[in-house]
């Protein structure tokens, strides 16, 4: 038996050290390069999953996992969203149905499920004239008359308590690269506590939404149709060099496509009209426009991360008020979820308090999943602030959750990386091998509701750990 | 109970900071909500549902500040006015220290981070405890990395399934349990630095690799490579995985030109499979298994070497071409065991030795079991004769210091060498004892003065001694070389002037100490 017979050291010899930094030291004297990690051990809670995460490193395992998260890898670095169009979800989103109200995170029992998605939900129902009464409203959904389903299962975005009805237009956001479509609603308008945002109903969320079906919608259609589309990628590119880190701050990247969709209007609808009217007051009024966009194009991203077989990627994240949940590729479609956590943050008023505030509620999360928001903090100063915290410290999360990522997005070059990519791809191994967990921007809402500040927050390690659980158990007959 | 909102025109701040002056004019007292906002629509309908919103709010544009408190009354109203203006000018006062670019940056946590952005790391150093030694090294040797391990608490299996992914990724998995090793001329874990040269190393022992390299180095001859296999290699649960490699590498290596083979005596199973490995090996092999017998090793055509000395010897021979001539040095030693117990006194009747290094223990202890009947010892090497207690000497023992029972929660004794010095003053004080053996590693990684910290209590020992009528021998050998940074020239210098009998390896300073003692004990 022979091996490739050349000594595998080579020179020059350059070492990282995990342990006494005398080793590293002895190197260093004799004028080799030793680099000491700064290594921790793993939680506690994780000293169980340590032996079979050595074995999958060190078996045939690694090889197919590490094949099957290159796939992955190349699907975030070549994706190429577009925003095509604007339309009734129940036109464009494969498989919904017109009894059907969509809602944030993962899958809850409706006596579970926390008071302001109930409340959004019923809204819904009353939206689509489904039932006249919220009391009505409750007995369809007791029947199974009404379905509430999650936003995500149909590649839709739910911010907030992320109630989508069927007749409300969606963005439709297509990534190029494979074909992929994800969806998200705007937001609406000067009420951005509405209907699809925290749950709440009003006669003029009401008459805004239909404002957006007849008038804004069908205009805006038609221009990104004429137009064949908007290129978002480009958008958030030059954002994140411009201090966005695209969930909590897209200041940039909403000047730049209002910029844009302003000479649209022009040249699309030249002459004064009521349509035209009402677009223009609608992206005056509607300070976060890009963001539904932003959220839609890494959802239409993370479909094509979706079942790779092998893959550890997780391909989603978000949370209903009470639980959070993630999706990892090689298990589909199955949830893995925890207690949903809290904020820690910033609050618009003076004397709120934690306990105000409803645990993570939302989809925008899934911006998280592309190595924005949380990934990206080092691209965002003003964020960094958020947390009354130093840029040094944003660009410490960043670099911390590096250790934790597949890739580094050459989408997104994040200037206070020296240029380098933002962290993207979370792979549970990492994040099972580490205990460091993906921190999440985002809003912060109150139990009634309403938006109150704006934090971070960490995936609950339980995720991870169910996830790699079912993971060894359906793929790796580790015995 | 006032609310008032204040328009500050074509006044911008960024929300962000907002929030944070916000919170801040929440603790001025009287005031019992404070919200800052561009006057945009939204954040009009955020100051109504926070129940901050006051008419003359509604005048303001989007660039435009609204300052909305919530108050007791006027007075407090004007003082937090005061405050609000006051934090919104300190807007651009920096904070000092702490933050910048450069906070956290180029600290890896893990492997994986620390490869991304390091481009050419070749080889992992690993002394974490076992139970994550194993996880590590999995993930180096799956980015590609050497592993060199000095952790030793790891199973058998887990040991396999090391060094089988090693061979399959065609890289070193040098350990559990390594302590020296030297490849590309780079001394790695507790080693010396010897000159290049044509001898190539394999060894499952961290110190007898170390002196086989000295003793080859005082030759005049130099090292291709010494790949550590860690102490278990060539137990039939491992196998010989690391030592088969590494045979292949050294055969295949074309700076090297003469193998060396150590190892405790191997596994049956293992052993029969490494010697026909050796057998076809197309280079001479010098196999030294400590303890061993010669047959199957010359049976398999490896020349067979009981002591690292010979090892050196017959390995520099067979480099140079030339015949091996075992030299017989025990006439100079006679005269100095004759100089020695002639001043010992009555009682001085055994020998303790106290080793750093546990194979030079196991070495020292088969060069005097001809000379002396019972050795005492915690190396496990003559079973009959374990200590009850490691603590308390018996006859003639000898001690490793660098196990388990003497290092608990510290570093080795190569490294530390406090339990070697406390053990040396008990042995020294017991007035049975007529010669102290000891041994001196050093190297990279080792203690930056080895014998100068020991120089002072064997001088004072010694002196005692002296005092109460006796002669106490102490008997040393050096395992370094001029090119360790502590430099075993002056390492040499501080031994001899303390009065230690220094000799030039392990072996004939066993053979020395042994005598000494075979001759108390007959006188």
């Amino acid at each position: 038996m022979t091996t490739n017979p050349t000594i595998p050291l080579t020179t020059p010899v350059k070492a990282v050290n995990i342990g006494a930094e005398l080793f590293a030291d002895a190197l260093r004297t004799q004028g080799v390069e030793a680099i000491q990690l700064q290594w921790q051990p793993p939680p506690a809670a994780l000293a169980e999953f340590q032996g079979s995460l050595a074995k999958m490193r060190a078996g045939k395992s690694a090889q197919r996992i590490a094949a099957a998260n290159g796939r992955a890898i190349a699907a975030l670095n070549a994706a190429d969203p577009w925003w095509i169009d604007m339309k009734p979800a129940i036109e464009v989103v494969p498989g919904l149905k017109r009894n059907m109200i969509l809602k944030s995170g993962p899958p809850l029992p409706w006596e579970k499920s926390c008071p302001t998605q109930q409340n959004g939900v019923i809204n819904g129902i009353l939206h689509e004239g489904l039932a006249d009464t919220p009391e009505a409203a409750v007995e369809l959904i007791r029947q199974g008359k009404v379905e509430v389903a999650s936003a995500n299962d149909y590649a839709i975005v739910g911010p907030g308590a992320g109630i989508l009805t069927p007749s409300m237009i969606v963005n439709v956001v297509e990534d190029r690269a494979t074909g992929k479509r994800g969806f998200c609603a705007p937001f609406e308008g000067p009420n951005q506590g509405g209907l699809c945002g925290w749950g709440t109903y009003s006669p003029e969320i009401r008459r805004f939404l239909l404002e957006l079906n007849d008038t804004i919608g069908p205009l805006l259609s038609r221009i990104l149709r004429a137009e064949g589309g908007i290129a978002v990628r480009q958008i958030i590119t030059r954002g994140v060099e411009m201090g966005d880190e695209t969930h909590t701050r897209q200041d940039a990247e909403g000047l730049i496509l209002i910029n844009r969709l302003l000479f649209l209007l022009m040249k699309h609808e030249p002459s004064p009209s009521a349509a035209r009217d009402a677009c223009v007051d609608f992206l005056e009024k509607t300070e976060r426009f890009f963001h539904p966009i932003g959220m839609a194009s890494a959802m239409s991203v993370t479909q094509s991360l979706k079942n790779i077989e092998d893959s550890t990627i997780v391909t989603t994240l978000c949370g209903n008020g009470v639980e959070y949940g993630i999706k990892v590729s090689a298990l589909g479609d199955q949830w893995f979820t925890a207690p949903s956590p809290q904020l820690t943050g910033m609050y618009l008023a003076s004397d709120a308090k934690a306990g105000d505030t409803l645990p993570w509620i939302g989809d925008s999360s899934v911006l998280e999943a592309v190595g924005l928001g949380g990934f990206a903090a080092a691209a965002s100063p003003a964020v960094a602030r958020l947390l009354g915290r130093t840029f040094g410290d944003a660009v410490a999360q960043s670099r911390e959750l590096a250790e934790i990522c597949l890739t580094a997005n050459r989408n997104f070059l994040v200037p206070a990386l020296d240029y380098n990519g933002s962290p993207t791809g979370i792979d549970i191994l990492k994040v099972l091998e580490t205990g460091i967990l993906p921190a999440i921007h985002g809003g912060m809402i109150s139990k009634t509701g309403l938006r109150v500040g704006a934090g971070v927050a960490r995936v609950p390690l339980a995720c991870f750990s169910g996830a790699f659980k079912t993971y060894l158990n359906q793929l790796f007959k580790i015995q | 109970m006032l609310i008032k909102c204040i328009i500050r025109t074509n006044e911008y701040h960024d929300s962000v900071f907002l929030m944070g002056v916000a919170r801040q004019a929440g603790q001025i007292p009287g005031v019992r909500r404070a919200a800052l906002g561009m006057g945009t629509a939204m954040n009009k309908g955020l100051l109504k549902d926070m129940e901050l919103f006051e008419e003359s709010a509604d005048a303001a544009s989007p660039n435009d500040l609204i300052i909305a408190l919530r108050v007791a009354d006027e007075n407090t109203l004007a003082a937090a006015q005061a405050e609000v203006e006051r934090l919104l000018k300190e807007k651009y006062a920096a904070k000092s220290g702490g933050g910048g670019f450069q906070c956290g940056a180029p600290a890896h946590r893990t492997i994986a981070a620390a490869c991304a952005k390091e481009p050419g790391l070749n080889l992992a150093l690993i002394s974490l405890p076992g139970e994550y030694a194993v996880a590590e090294a999995a993930k180096a040797l799956s980015q590609g990395l050497n592993v060199y391990m000095f952790s030793d608490d790891i199973s058998y299996a887990d040991e396999v399934m090391l060094k089988q992914l090693a061979r399959e990724k065609n890289l070193l998995m040098m350990g559990p349990g390594c302590g020296v090793a030297f490849v590309q001329q780079v001394a790695i874990g507790l080693a010396s630095k010897v000159n290049p040269g044509a001898i190539g190393l394999i060894a499952a022992s961290g110190s007898g690799l170390q002196e086989t390299m000295v003793q080859i180095d005082r030759l005049g001859e130099g090292v291709s490579h010494a790949i550590g296999t860690g102490g278990r290699d060539l137990r039939d649960e491992v196998g010989g995985l690391a030592t088969l490699q590494a045979l292949d590498l050294l055969e295949a290596d074309a700076q090297t030109k003469v193998i060396v083979l150590i190892s405790k005596p191997p596994g049956a199973k293992t052993a029969a499979a490494v010697l026909e490995r050796v057998r076809v090996c197309r280079k001479p092999v010098v196999v030294n298994f400590i303890g061993g017998t010669p047959e199957s090793v010359t049976a398999a055509g490896a020349h067979f070497a009981a002591t690292f000395g010979e090892t050196a010897e017959r390995a520099v021979c067979l480099a140079r071409g030339e015949a091996f001539k075992p030299r017989d040095t025990d006439a100079d030693l006679r005269e100095i065991v004759e100089r020695e117990t002639a001043a010992h006194a009555a009682g001085q009747r055994y020998l303790r030795g106290i080793f750093c290094g546990g194979t030079l223990a196991e070495e020292a202890m088969m060069v005097m079991r001809p000379l002396l009947s019972e050795i005492h010892s915690n190396t496990g090497l003559l079973p009959e004769f374990t200590l009850k207690d490691v603590r308390v000497s018996e006859k003639h023992t000898i001690i490793d210091i660098g196990t388990e029972d003497f290092t608990r929660g510290r570093p080795h004794a190569a490294i530390d060498p406090a339990p070697r010095i406390e053990r040396f003053a008990a042995e020294a004080a017991d007035p049975s004892v007529a010669v102290i053996l000891l041994d001196f590693l050093l190297g990279y990684g080792c203690h930056d003065d080895p014998c100068g910290i020991m120089a002072g209590p064997i001088a004072g020992a010694i002196a005692n001694a002296k005092k109460s009528g006796r002669r106490l021998s102490v008997v040393a050998s050096i395992c370094g070389t001029e090119l360790d940074p502590q430099r075993a020239s002056a390492q040499l210098r501080k031994l001899l002037d303390a009065g230690v009998i220094v000799m030039p390896g392990n072996a004939q300073a066993a053979q020395l100490a042994g005598m000494i003692a075979a001759a108390a004990q007959a006188g």
